[in-house]
Parts: structure tokens; sequence; C-alpha cells
């Protein structure tokens, strides 16, 4: 599905990813970690072309994602998180959600005026959708509160939900459990799971180890923006490179 | 009667101006200084239209739209390819370009004389130019003008441009054409300008560039921020107050020749108060 070959990335002098190489395979999740500062969100951000890569490829189904713009490359099927929220503070959390809905065609004043009827029958049914999801996790009474106004864990519970709004097949996730409590991780994996049965592949960066363990059928470790193991969770914890930059004793 | 039909008429066209502004600045987050342009392309080109080549009020005024939409689609590339105070500062920039071209073509502008006996709007045989008369065509405008925004700003789209506004990085990442979408916002806001220009213009029956320079486009920009940001209904009522208040100068005996400064005084007091006070805006949903 995701084809990454001799991927480098520099921002000023500084060299952020360096010849980076791997494959994801379709209906996967893998757990891409690494310590800070290794360039995991820097491959988020090279992925969606916010960092544009200087050279390398990215291919996505066969479909290269080098030098196409963030909206492209969602439109391709891929969603992502961020790792610090990015939900929209001044609008409301039912917005944003709606923010990350797919129309039949794209939501242009050709369909405001002269399609009004499909494209109210569709944003019917996309508000529907939003409400249902915040229904299942019990933040309905949310739904027209401004995003400024939710927790930080309901913020990234948000954040998760935006991703179901649309079919998407690759889904990267950022840190979805940092800084939450144990109650919310229970709700986040449980999403997560959802993904994965879905469908969906899933990537996603995690700094606990317990959690990629359980969740993930490949991993791949990162130091210094180059790959230095990649198999499974106990593969790649066996290997003394990983252990030194990363796991320790 | 005739002097409250006249504030009517200036509050109305300020309405239209107000509302056009919000769609780009209030829902997109384009803070735009150069709306007072597009309010003086429109005005000039039914002025020298009607003026100069015998054009009756709406087929100039549909010129001017198309012209305000050429000029503003043009103008969208160095303004929008920045942002926040990069943008600011460019838009600026462009309206003192356009600002000097109103000065200085006076071969089809007049200059700084500028273009009189501009004549009243005549539709289907109906003329306008009694005051009542004039006042319910610029007043069904502003309610077309209003309900055009509304369907736009209460659909998806509208979800899209307060995307935008909010985090242009975000709203690409849900796949979504910022550029376009804010090109697109910028344009239209610019036309219904143009459309306040037009109407401007046959009712003061006489334009000079001055009514088109910094200040215009920062008297727009206060009433959007004191009747709020992303609201039209807001839009409608910065307009009246800012359209008022100053009027009511008028009666507390001040000599003529301080009023003008007296009156920006007071739009800088309300920008001032009103950031401290309620930076939402008196309706707004949004602070800056």
């Amino acid at each position: 599905m995701l084809q990454v070959r001799d991927l480098n990335l520099r921002i000023g002098g500084l060299r952020i990813l360096s010849d980076l190489s791997f494959d994801i395979k379709d209906g996967s999740i893998t757990g891409l970690i690494g310590p800070n500062g290794a360039g995991k969100s820097s491959f988020y951000n090279a992925l969606f072309n916010l960092f544009p890569a200087n050279s390398g490829s990215i291919k996505f189904d066969g479909i290269e994602l080098v030098g196409k713009t963030s909206d492209q490359i969602n439109h391709l099927g891929i969603a992502r998180t961020f790792q610090d929220s990015k939900l929209l503070p001044q609008i409301t959390v039912l917005d944003n959600l709606l923010l990350g809905s797919k129309y039949l065609n794209p939501v242009n004043l050709r369909r405001v005026f002269f399609g009004h009827k499909t494209l109210k029958e569709e944003f019917k049914n996309e508000k529907k959708k939003a409400m249902e999801l915040l229904r299942k996790v019990g933040l309905e009474n949310k739904a027209h509160s401004l995003a400024k106004n939710l927790s930080f864990g309901q913020s990234k519970l948000i954040e998760i939900l935006k991703i179901f709004m649309y079919e998407s097949k690759l889904v990267l996730l950022d840190e979805p459990f940092s800084g939450l409590f144990p109650e919310m991780v229970k709700v986040i994996t449980a999403l997560i799971r959802e993904l994965v049965a879905s469908g969906r592949t899933i990537m996603f960066v995690e700094h606990d180890m317990r959690l990629i363990a359980e969740i993930c059928d490949h991993v791949i470790v990162l130091d210094a923006g180059s790959k230095i193991a990649e198999g499974t969770f106990e593969h790649v914890k066996s290997k003394p490179e990983v252990v030194e930059a990363y796991l320790g004793n | 009667m005739d002097y409250f039909l006249h504030l009517a008429i200036v509050v109305t066209i300020f309405s239209i101006l107000a509302m056009s502004l919000n769609y780009v600045a209030g829902f997109t987050g384009i803070l735009s200084l150069s709306h007072a342009t597009f309010y003086g392309i429109g005005a000039y080109a039914t002025a020298i239209l009607t003026t100069q080549y015998g054009f009756s009020f709406v087929p100039s005024v549909v010129i001017g739209m198309v012209l305000t939409a050429i000029i503003a689609y043009a103008a969208s590339f160095p303004i929008l390819k920045l942002k926040e105070d990069s943008l600011v500062l460019v838009s600026f920039g462009f309206s003192i370009i356009m600002f000097n071209v109103m000065l200085n073509w006076t071969s089809l502008t007049k200059g700084p004389l500028g273009i009189k006996g501009i004549m009243a709007p005549e539709i289907l045989g109906v003329n306008f130019f009694s005051k009542p008369y004039f006042f319910a065509l610029v007043l069904a405008v502003a309610i077309i003008t209003y309900f055009f925004f509304k369907r736009i700003t209460s659909s998806p789209y509208g979800i899209i441009m307060k995307g935008i506004r909010e985090n242009q990085t975000v709203a690409a990442v849900n796949g979504h054409n910022v550029l376009r979408y804010q090109r697109s916002v910028f344009v239209v806001g610019a036309v219904f300008a143009a459309i306040a220009g037009s109407f401007t213009a046959t009712f003061l029956a006489f334009i000079e560039p001055k009514l088109f320079e910094l200040m215009p486009s920062m008297l727009i920009l206060i009433m959007i921020i004191l009747g709020g940001m992303a609201s039209l209904k807001g839009s409608v009522l910065g307009a009246f107050i800012l359209i008022l208040v100053p009027e009511a100068l008028r009666f507390l005996g001040l000599p003529p020749s301080i009023l003008a400064e007296v009156q920006q005084m007071i739009y800088g007091l309300v920008l001032i108060l009103v950031m401290y006070l309620r930076p939402q805006g008196l309706m707004g949903e949004y602070k800056i």
C-alpha cells in the first residue's frame, strides 16, 4: 500500500530524515517508534507535503505523493491526526467533524446555489453521521459547543472521530494516547480497533510500548531520522541498537 | 425626513460593504485592507460608463462587477500568497497602487476633480432619483446580499471557510484546496463591494478618489469588528452604529472644520474599546 524509498528531508541545515525506506502492507497496523526528535512526526509531515521532501519517493497504491498538495493527498484516501490536538477552537465540535466530511462532488458555489437539494441531502447525512459518532462516545451534548471548551482528552477523542468521517484507506495517528487518563486510553483504543476492523491500514506513532506490543503487527524504529530496525515488536526489542537508542534496559 | 432617508441609504450601502468584508475577513480570515479599492472600482465603472459612454445603470453595474472580479482575481495572487500580517500589508500596498491609479489616470477618472453629474439609477423605466425609491432599491439589494451570503455561510462551504480561517494546514489536510476557496471568497466579496460602489456613485452623484482610500477600508473593518466577525447581522449592526453615532456629533455644535477628525477619533476609540472589552464584537462568534 505505502512504499517509502530513500526519503530525505532537510529543514534549514538540519537533516531530519535520511534515506528512509520501508513498506506498509494493506490492512496492517504499523507502529512508528523512536526517541523524541527521531523524525516520526516529520515523516507524517513529509508525507502530507507540509515539509516538502528533498529527495526520494513515497508511493501510495502506486501513486507518487511527493510533489502533491496536502488536499490531493487526502483525496487519495489518507487521513491523519496531529501530535498536539489541532481541533479548531473557534468553531463548534460538530463543525470540526464536518470539516473532515467528503461529498460526492466538490463543494463549490455552483453546488451551493444550483445543486442545493443534493448538497443539502448529503450535508444532512454527514451531520447525522457526526452526531452518531458523538453519541457513541457520549459527547453529543458538546456538538454545538466551541471546540475550545473541550478538555484535552475530549479534543484527542474528537480528532480520532474525524477519521471516521470519511472512508480513508490509510490512517496516520500521531501519539493519540499521550497525556490521556487510562479511561480515555481505553475509549481511544476501542476506536482504533474499530478503525482496524473497518479495513483501514493504520500507522501510528506512540511512546507506550505496552500499547505498541498489544496493537501493532509491525514496528519501524527510527533514530536521528534513519530507520534502525523493522519487524515485529518482539523482533525489534531484541535488537541492541534499539535498546541503546530508545528502549533502554 | 429627507435627512433620515439619507442616513438610512448610507447605512444600507455600508451594510452591503460590511457584509461583503465580513464574508472575506470574518468567515474566511482574509484580513484585507483593499476592500475600499473594489468599492471604488464599482463606483468608477458606473460613473464613467454612465456619464461618458451613455450606459444605463444596470449594464454599468454588471460591467463594474465583471471588471472588479477580474482585478480582484489578479490581485488575489500576490495578496493570498502570504498570510496574516504580511497579507494585510500587501493588501494595503495594493490599495495604495489602485488609489494612485484613480488619482492620476485623469483622462479617465478626472483625477482629484472627481466625476460629477452621475445620474440616479433608472431600471425598466422607473427612475430612482427620489430618496424613498432609492432607499427601497438599495434595501432590496442589501436583503439579497444578506441571503446570498447566508446561504453560502450556512452550507458546507461555510464550514470550510471557517476551517480555513482557523487553520489553513488543518483545512488542507482535511482535503480542502485552501487557495481555491480563498480566491473565490476574495473575488465574490470584492464584487459585492463593487455593487455598493455603483450605488454610492449614483446616490452622491459625484465621486472622487478620496472616497476609496485607506480610511473607508478601515471604517468597514471597524464596522465588522464592532458588529462581530463572522456575523452577517453584526455587520449590519456595526454599519448602523458607526454611521449614526458620529452623525450625532453634528447636533453637539462642533465646528464643521473638525467634525471629520472627531468622527475618525471615534472610530479609533471604538476599535480600542472593542478589542479590550469584547474582541468577538457585539454579535460575533470569532475573536481576532
